[in-house]
């Protein structure tokens, strides 16, 4: 009763007060989000049917532009225990407005990055200016089956559309992207390897490293990756720390400001009968109150930039987990509580007297 | 007649920029049990700083309140809240209502804070001064002897051993002075309600069963 009659009382301060909680809220949970999407570009790149991972040394790349597809996968091949060494040629290509990562693969591994149920419309690679999209991809560029994309003064051809969840959004055959970056020898950005024993992939990896290459099983590539984004997550860390810095702030300045300017309704009700207890109790249950109302606006405000964003950026995505929006409230709530407390305390021992003279 | 309230050598020193003011040099008063006691003097006598140490809200800087036979010198600041909210309903010259709640929330505020049910109380308790119709509105929303009988509604509802009322006609025109000391007079007859009125009005003090009258912190008729 008390409480909440209060703080509708300064109606424009506590709808600022709420706002800021609920900023707060809202960077914490999108910025959490957009990591997900990190995540979600790790876990397809390890949804294949391989068990390891061959990528060539960093000087090879910027040297000539990846390994030299034909040699390694002899290579790969010779070494006992591969069943089968996959190459992929992987190159930036616009589509959508955003550049994609373009899976050069040969048609007849498709088996190996999708189930055959997984496409679903038109069908899988065969060969020649062709491509097949995801369907996450075919819905944020409007593309249908049939149609025509223009690149590298080619035109490509869309003749299927696979369910979201393979490696890649867009996979042509690799000999045409070949042809179309005018390589003279085929190259492979890296490979994908399946072993014929999955209880041996360790040994595999083992004697593979012996030869000098630069192999990971998938989960110490998901590892790898994972790991750049630690930097990622302590940018995404201090932005939080500082919404969060900001939020105590505001919270601290506005039940600072409701006490003194209140000093004397907290004289009236020590003289009928208030306890020190109660008065603090009474404090906290306003900022209490604000900061619910902040987690609601900042809950909205979440939902409300998620929409936006997948709006904007339709290949983003933003996954919150249930137990983020757990932690975004233990958050605000600890924030009110810090930014509550020292002034709720003053105003629990408030001389009576003093604060019945106050005007 | 039993002695509900006592005050034995009740001092107070305010210091502050150098200098120390003796609000109250000593005051020994007793009020009995279902006694109107009006206390007089000019301003700055240190009438309203007696009736704050009486209340317990200001802590004396030498001797002691007695209430409801408990003394009350050592006391910590929890019991003598307890003890204040269990014995004294307060009237104020400034009514001193929150003003972002109703007249009916103000008079149920303090049932509350002791724990107590509101139940229709708060709402019969208006009533009894004539604001039964007028419960629903804020403080604001009401004139200012309106606001002086919620205020005493608001002193009263816990039934008090005792009501401390400093100038609550201060701040009113004829009428509604009238009007609220004959309130005060009814619940001190009908109730046997016991009051400490302070006032610098004779008219005022005279309704009173015995007045008491103070200068320089000491008083002077008792």
């Amino acid at each position: 009763m008390l409480p909440l009659s209060n703080i509708l009382a300064r109606k424009v301060r506590t709808a600022i007060s709420v706002l800021a909680v609920g900023v707060g809220v809202a960077l914490f949970l999108v910025l959490v989000g957009l990591t997900g999407m990190l995540h979600e570009i790790a876990d397809r790149t390890i949804r294949v049917d391989a068990h390891l991972m061959v990528w060539p040394a960093s000087d090879q790349v910027v040297v000539s532009g990846g390994l030299p597809a034909d040699k390694v996968e002899k290579e790969l091949a010779a070494i006992p225990g591969v069943a089968n060494a996959i190459p992929v040629l992987r190159w930036p290509f616009k589509m959508a407005g955003r550049v994609q990562n373009v899976y050069g693969i040969r048609p007849a591994d498709w088996k190996f990055f999708a189930q055959p149920d997984q496409i679903i419309a038109g069908r899988a690679l065969e060969g020649g200016w062709e491509m097949v999209v995801d369907s996450r991809l075919a819905e944020a560029g409007h593309y249908q089956l049939g149609d025509t994309v223009e690149r590298w003064g080619h035109l490509f051809k869309i003749v299927g559309i696979a369910r979201e969840g393979v490696a890649g959004r867009v996979f042509m055959p690799i000999d045409t992207v070949s042809e179309a970056l005018q390589q003279n020898d085929r190259r492979a950005s890296f490979f994908y390897v399946r072993v014929s024993d999955p209880t041996r992939v360790a040994a595999v990896r083992d004697a593979m490293k012996e030869r000098g290459l630069n192999v990971f099983t998938m989960d110490e590539f998901y590892e790898v990756l994972a790991s750049s984004f630690v930097d990622m997550n302590l940018v995404i860390g201090s932005v939080v720390f500082v919404a969060g810095f900001v939020c105590f702030l505001v919270i601290l300045l506005t039940v600072y400001t409701m006490v003194v300017e209140r000093t004397r309704e907290i004289g009236i009700l020590k003289g009928i009968g208030a306890s020190r207890l109660q008065i603090f109790g009474l404090i906290m249950a306003e900022a209490g109150l604000i900061c619910l109302a902040g987690v609601a606006v900042g809950f909205l405000m979440t939902w409300g930039g998620r929409v936006l964003i997948l709006h904007l950026q339709p290949l983003w995505s933003i996954e919150i987990p249930a137990v983020r929006f757990a932690y975004a409230v233990v958050l605000a709530a600890l924030g009110t509580f810090l930014g509550a407390l020292h002034p709720a305390l003053r105003a629990a021992r408030q001389d009576p007297v003093e604060s019945l003279r106050y005007e | 007649m039993e002695t509900i309230l006592e005050t034995r050598g009740l001092t107070k020193v305010y210091r502050g920029g150098g200098t120390a003011t003796m609000a109250l040099r000593g005051v020994d008063l007793a009020v009995r049990r279902g006694e109107f006691l009006a206390i007089m003097g000019p301003s700055g006598c240190g009438k309203s700083t007696l009736l704050l140490g009486m209340g317990l809200l200001d802590t004396p800087t030498d001797g002691t309140v007695i209430l409801a036979g408990t003394d009350t010198r050592n006391l910590s600041d929890g019991r003598r809240t307890q003890m204040r909210r269990e014995h004294i309903g307060f009237v104020f010259q400034r009514f001193n209502l929150m003003p972002t709640i109703s007249a009916e929330e103000n008079v149920a505020l303090v049932l509350k804070l002791r724990g107590r049910p509101v139940g229709s109380a708060a709402r019969e308790m208006l009533a009894a001064v004539g604001l039964g119709d007028k419960r629903r509105r804020k403080p604001n929303q009401l004139s200012v002897g309106e606001q002086q009988r919620v205020a005493i509604a608001r002193a009263l509802v816990t039934r008090p051993a005792v009501l401390l009322a400093d100038e609550p006609t201060g701040n009113l025109d004829s009428e509604a002075s009238d009007l609220v000391l004959e309130l005060i007079g009814r619940f001190h007859k009908e109730l046997a309600q016991t009051i400490v009125l302070i006032t610098h009005n004779e008219q005022v003090a005279a309704r009173g069963d015995r007045l008491v009258r103070m200068r320089d912190g000491r008083l002077v008729t008792a």
